[in-house]
């Protein structure tokens, strides 16, 4: 570990809000406003937040299926946020998605040899019967058998699919796999199976996450660190440890107390935040969080703060710790 | 558990039978067979194909060959549709005009759809400027009543069999090419269409292995009902002159030599006519049962 494999600075998308038929759109919603973050090669890193925090657009932009407004996504050493639509789809190779919803990811008119040959296809890897050979290969990665190879998606369990979005993800060998909400479509017996899988496939095949989740158990059972994004921003990013045994941002800790004990006669103070998420066409002034926080303090109301090292490896964007 | 095993991995995979894949065309053939009318409708049309291209080794007379002795004879079992103003047998050439028919239409509705197909997938997918050209001019085509616009082309082109073939091609593309871009519009935002452009697909790639075959339901059902009013156009055409000439035995050019005996003897216009009403009504059955046969959200 040490060698970084991805860095996104500064990472913005913005989308046009359609007022009307002839008015010229004015304003934006900030799905994203301006994210850093870096992953380690080998590594996992969660992202988790509310639904609507742009948590999945982020994911997105990472994989280049949106292209941000602004901002620098470093793979590899190269910036692929530059690259013109003939290098991307090459550079694709090096990094695969797996979807959330496992029933809609699935092209339902291809059988799962298609589907997992495709990529190989696409990137002209291996011979005809090298593929015949590969797709067995990862079916059996991913505890599915060779038999399954002529059924179509529709014949499968949720948890069958994802493991077949998995195998469709793993074939052309990527370095960065970025799973957005991988598990939330599934029953919950089934999410530790896929979970573990994925920890499993990481440890053979050197694999580096991306782990899109609002679930903070799953994230806290897959990461080796996590950020915690909240409108549009992370407001903290640290290592699992840190981060679950000593959250230092009001949000996250709220977060925090709101993951629940599977001990009933531990006492605990929950934190309940008033009020909802703001809408990130009109975020509120200052530090975005500043309406629902409970340690709200003046400066807050007016200053954004800043993404900032409070502990070594322990970073937090809040006026609380300046 | 009865020996007291985890679950593990596996469990949950091992379950499925072998054997017996539900291809998507096998599931199709189960609805399809179900509906009863469409089965008629489809049998008819079936038959409809064998006698066009057996036509001319069972008809009982010639189709062209006047036979003076026995001009405008009431239908009898020795013609079974009676003679026409020629004393040509007209079940002979409803049999033999049978395969001008289906070739009219066949070939229209294809050169149509093929075109109007890869309209509205370029349309569709790439949208922007193309979508507006494309669409627009699919407006002005459509602002044309179908048969003036048909009249229009053949007067530019000249009557005859070949041209009323493109003049039904050319009304039926912009509604293959609406139909096609809004099928591909909702497709194109589907995950698994997303999941094909993160893996790195090309975009010929994508409209052609993954937005093509979700439209492929809807252009088929079109399609078969397009038959029909393709038919009947191509029979107008032929009707009012247009389209293939006498003798020809075309069940419009037919209806329009018997009208001036529609007193005296109907059985001229009645029965090309029913050829006419039955094959059309065949193809839209047929179209109505492969829509619900095709239709992924109609379960049994």
């Amino acid at each position: 570990m040490g060698e970084l494999l991805i860095e996104a600075k500064g990472l913005k998308k913005y989308f046009p809000v359609q007022k009307g038929l002839f008015s010229k759109n004015n304003s934006f919603v900030r799905a994203v406003d301006g994210i850093s973050l870096a992953i380690k090669k080998g590594e996992t890193l969660g992202l988790v937040g509310e639904s609507g925090c742009g948590k999945s657009t982020t994911g997105r932009m990472i994989m280049r299926l949106l292209a941000p407004t602004d901002g620098e996504i470093w793979f590899n050493g190269k910036d692929i946020s530059k690259l013109n639509n003939k290098q991307l789809r090459e550079t694709r190779k090096e990094f695969q998605m797996i979807f959330q919803d496992p029933y809609a990811s699935l092209n339902p008119r291809m059988t799962i040899r298609e589907l997992i040959s495709e990529p190989l296809i696409v990137h002209k890897m291996l011979t005809k019967k090298e593929r015949e050979k590969r797709v067995h290969e990862l079916l059996e990665y991913v505890g599915l058998t060779s038999y399954h190879a002529n059924r179509y998606a529709h014949e499968f369990s949720g948890g069958q699919r994802q493991r077949i979005g998995i195998a469709r993800a793993l074939a052309v060998n990527p370095k960065l796999i970025v799973a957005d909400e991988p598990v939330s479509a599934l029953d919950v017996s089934i999410q530790s199976q896929v979970l573990n899988l994925m920890q499993d496939l990481q440890k053979e095949f050197g694999l580096t996450y991306l782990f899109i989740s609002h679930d903070l158990s799953v994230v806290e059972h897959i990461s080796d660190r996590v950020g915690v994004m909240y409108l549009g921003k992370i407001v903290e990013i640290t290592d699992k440890e840190s981060l679950y045994g000593n959250p230092l941002h009001p949000y996250t800790k709220a977060l925090m107390s709101a993951v629940p004990v599977a001990d009933p006669r531990m006492k605990r103070e929950r934190i309940i935040l008033q009020g909802d998420i703001p809408s990130p066409s009109n975020p509120p002034s200052g530090c975005t969080f500043h309406p629902r926080c409970q340690s709200c303090m003046e400066i807050c109301k007016t200053v954004v703060p800043e993404l900032k090292e409070v502990e070594p490896g322990h970073f937090t964007a809040c006026h609380l710790y300046d | 558990m009865e020996n007291g095993t985890v679950i593990t991995q596996s469990d949950e995979l091992i379950q499925s039978k072998p054997e017996k894949v539900k291809t998507p065309l096998s599931e199709f053939w189960r609805k399809f067979k179900k509906q009863k009318m469409a089965m008629v409708a489809a049998t008819f049309v079936l038959l409809l194909i064998i006698v066009a291209l057996i036509g001319p080794f069972i008809a009982p007379y010639s189709a062209t060959e006047p036979d003076y002795d026995n001009i405008l004879s009431p239908p009898s079992l020795e013609h079974l549709a009676g003679t026409d103003a020629f004393g040509r047998d007209i079940f002979s050439r409803i049999i033999e005009g049978t395969s001008i028919s289906l070739y009219v239409g066949l070939t229209s509705v294809f050169i149509g759809a093929v075109i109007g197909t890869v309209l509205g997938l370029l349309s569709g997918y790439y949208g922007g400027r193309l979508d507006s050209i494309i669409m627009r001019i699919c407006d002005v085509l459509f602002a044309f009543p179908g048969i003036l616009l048909a009249i229009g082309i053949i007067a530019i082109l000249g009557p005859g069999l070949e041209n009323v073939i493109i003049a039904v091609a050319v009304f039926g593309i912009p509604t293959f090419a609406r139909i096609v871009r809004s099928s591909t519009l909702s497709i194109k935002e589907s995950v698994y269409v997303e999941s094909a452009i993160s893996i790195g697909a090309p975009a010929r790639r994508i409209i052609w292995k993954h937005i093509f075959p979700g439209t492929l339901s809807s252009i088929i059902v079109y399609f078969t009902m397009r038959i029909g009013t393709s038919i009947l156009t191509a029979a107008s055409l032929s009707f009012l002159g247009l389209g293939a000439q006498p003798p020809s035995p075309e069940w419009g050019a037919m209806l329009s030599s018997g009208r001036d005996f529609l007193n005296s003897a109907p059985h001229v216009t009645f029965f090309p006519g029913l050829a006419i009403f039955l094959t059309v009504l065949a193809f839209n059955l047929l179209g109505d049962g492969l829509r619900d046969a095709l239709d992924p959200k109609m379960k049994d």
